[in-house]
């Protein structure tokens, strides 16, 4: 057994040598290379980019004009010049031990539980997202949609464009279909469609979110919007909380956001 | 006792349901955490496993540099791959997807030129490049392994060039990425074809020696004798491969579950003593005379981690882009194989002495006092296992009998609740 693992570490460390760790090495420097150079023990090899350094080589210039830029072990990029030569590349850092890892691995996680913070998000697409297609609001089971409100506002996140949406009716024949959608929204026009069951599908290049919705009327609307839509109360203002009555049941929700305009204001019948 | 043994059972049992998968998930990942990058996790006389790579970081200074185009200069990456091939790289990984565009250029088809007219002899250094998959649609029929067609054509490329896939799962619900898809069978036109991983193919590559990408191609040669004869079944043909392979020590089952499936990440997304980062930007900037420093003996992958390709992922060990997940897949299929549970022996063995452990514990000490020791002894006795083990690719999970643990406490503190509420009944 010792003997094996002699020669495993023989084979590791004599036939499969381990090439040095780069701990530095050179990005670029200025043309006039020769006002600028690493000395190596007692050699002077030629300074070229991409080049490793290893521990203890200097890198020393004598003017000020020239430069030699060089990354660190830390991805840091440091400028070398007669003001802050010579730069002698320390030695290696050690990798991490376990309690390191133990502490920095505790670190984040109490960072993460104590830690409210929040992460800014740009929603614009510029290329194509990995993330898949996802109707803002919807469920997968179940969406009811007022008819009478005469236009239904959706919006999508994820997925790339060009975007293409179909709307199919409960036999599955497409009653709508519009392709090259570049806009993550759309309006869907509900005069022309009958109460019913039907299929919206929204599709990207490398997804696809499919959810039913049911255009129901005025009589399948919850109780506490009907009380509102009767209420002798500004229209602004009625209509306000219907949108938020209606978006915090799950399958009123894409009717309720949909009153929702760009401009954050509230609408109904189709209009802004 | 009794009841401990039937909740480990029970336990066992329920092996994949979410809660059990989850806190096998999260001990996992606590435990790559706290295992990255120590030096015990990168030594073993397998070639590779002493493996050292270079990525080739199309990142945000680069895109800028290149005035920010929609997809990879093809003039540039082709610069990228001569300077790996002409450097003494072991292998070149494209993580570039290279589908044929809708508009070709004379820079495409420059780039197919080279890459046709350099992969004639299978001694050169190994090129790495990425199929991709057309995602189900229409025009696919609602098929999700339908090959998109390539510039170079599959067929025009010469045994020196590998063709892979990059595909990996993540947890539906926090979106971790934590498991790899070795193989894939994929239809292209109307013929079945196996892709094998990259990390499958970059390993059989190296545990090839010299003759690593003879070893490579006879392997494929190997998977592709139990192709499908149609397109129709392989969804049927997918789910119920069987095949083994051996790489240098481990042998690779194709159908292992969601244990084999787990990729073990070892190497931050940071240049250390395995992983060294180089913008490139900086390498063809530098296009005329530069060093091989950081490319010779080492594999090298070229990829991307700006913004816009939306290629950066969530790991174990923290955000990186999907060449430095790849680089990690390679390390682990290198080094560990497939993580695998201890055999059932073992393991029922482990279980009924922490149980019987605990039992004893429980019925001679106060409640709290017997949850602090029992706790104890899986920090002093069963996670120092596991992380000695871990190393092997052994995974001892230390979750499940700590979820045992808890509810066989719930258990007996239920059952004294309710025998104290019938004594007071009948006094």
């Amino acid at each position: 057994m010792t003997r094996k693992v002699l020669i495993a570490l023989a084979l590791t460390k004599c036939v499969l040598p381990l090439p040095a760790f780069a701990a530095y090495w050179v990005e670029s420097f200025t043309e006039d290379d020769r006002l600028c150079r690493i000395s190596r023990g007692a050699e002077s090899p030629e300074m070229m980019p991409l080049m490793a350094l290893t521990e203890g080589d200097i890198v020393d210039c004598r003017s000020t004009k020239s430069k030699v830029f060089v990354v660190t072990h830390d991805d840091d990029l440091v400028e070398v010049s007669s003001r802050n030569s010579p730069l002698i590349v320390p030695d290696t850092p050690e990798p991490p031990t376990l309690i390191d890892n133990i502490r920095s691995a505790a670190a984040d996680w109490f960072s993460e539980q104590l830690d409210s913070s929040v992460l800014m998000v740009s929603l614009s697409v510029r290329g194509p997202s990995r993330n898949p297609v996802e109707i803002i609001g919807a469920s997968e089971s179940q969406n009811l949609v007022l008819h009478k409100e005469g236009m239904l506002r959706l919006w999508w996140t994820g997925g790339g464009a060009p975007f293409a949406l179909t709307l199919a009716d409960s036999r599955g024949a497409i009653v709508l279909r519009e392709e090259q959608l570049r806009s993550t929204g759309y309006r869907l026009r509900l005069e022309n469609l009958s109460n019913g069951r039907y299929y919206l599908s929204v599709i990207a290049a490398g997804s696809r979110s499919d959810i039913p919705i049911e255009i129901v009327g005025a009589d399948r609307r919850p109780g506490v919007v009907r009380s509102l839509d009767a209420a002798s109360i500004p229209a602004t203002i009625r209509d306000r909380y219907v949108a938020r009555v209606l978006a915090s049941y799950p399958e009123w929700q894409l009717q309720g956001l949909s009153m929702i305009t760009a401009n954050g204001k509230y609408a109904r019948s189709g209009q802004e | 006792m009794l009841v401990g043994l039937g909740i480990a059972g029970a336990i066992s049992v329920f092996h994949e349901s979410k809660l059990i998968a989850e806190l096998e998930d999260a001990a996992m990942d606590a435990m790559m955490a706290v295992s990255q990058s120590l030096p015990r996790m990168s030594s073993g006389d397998f070639a590779a496993t002493n493996t050292r790579f270079t990525f080739l970081d199309i990142d945000e200074e680069t895109q800028r540099e290149w005035g920010e185009p929609a997809r990879v200069p093809r003039s540039n990456l082709q610069d990228l791959i001569r300077f790996s091939r002409d450097g003494g790289a072991i292998a070149v990984i494209v993580d570039v997807d290279l589908s044929q565009p809708t508009r070709i250029d004379s820079d495409d088809l420059a780039l197919a030129g080279y890459l046709e007219k350099t992969s004639g002899h299978a001694g050169g250094v190994p090129v790495i490049l990425i199929r991709s998959f057309y995602p189900p649609t229409r025009a696919t029929n609602g098929r999700d392994y339908v090959l998109r067609k390539t510039l170079p054509d599959e067929q025009a490329t010469g045994p020196g060039i590998f063709w892979a896939q990059s595909f990996f799962k993540s947890g539906a619900d926090d979106r971790v990425v934590r498991f790899w898809q070795l193989v894939r069978l994929a239809c292209d036109g109307e013929s079945p074809v196996l892709v094998p991983s990259i990390q499958l193919v970059t390993v059989a590559i190296l545990a090839g020696g010299e003759n690593g990408t003879g070893d490579a191609v006879a392997m494929l040669d190997d998977l592709n004798l139990n192709l499908p004869s149609g397109c129709r079944d392989i969804q049927r043909a997918e789910k119920s491969l069987d095949q083994t392979i051996q790489l240098g020590p481990h042998r690779i089952d194709l159908n292992s579950g969601r244990t084999g499936e787990r990729l073990v990440y070892t190497i931050p997304y940071r240049s250390g003593p395995e992983l060294q980062v180089v913008p490139a930007g900086s390498v063809v900037r530098a296009a005329g005379q530069r060093a091989d420093d950081l490319v010779r003996d080492r594999v090298v992958v070229i990829g991307s981690s700006n913004a816009q390709a939306r290629d950066t992922y969530r790991t174990p060990i923290g955000d990186m882009p999907g060449a430095v997940i790849l680089i990690n897949a390679i390390k682990s299929l290198g080094a560990f194989g497939q993580v695998r549970a201890p055999s059932p022996l073992m393991k029922w063995t482990i279980n009924v002495i922490l149980i019987l452990f605990m039992a004893c514990i429980f019925s001679w000490l106060e409640s709290l006092l017997a949850e602090v020791l029992t706790g104890l002894i899986i920090v002093i006795v069963l996670l120092p296992l596991s992380f000695y083990f871990f190393k092997y690719g052994i995974w001892i999970d230390f979750a499940i009998p700590l979820l045992g643990m808890q509810l066989h406490h719930v258990v007996v503190e239920l059952g004294d609740s309710y025998s104290g509420g019938i004594k007071r009944k009948d006094a």
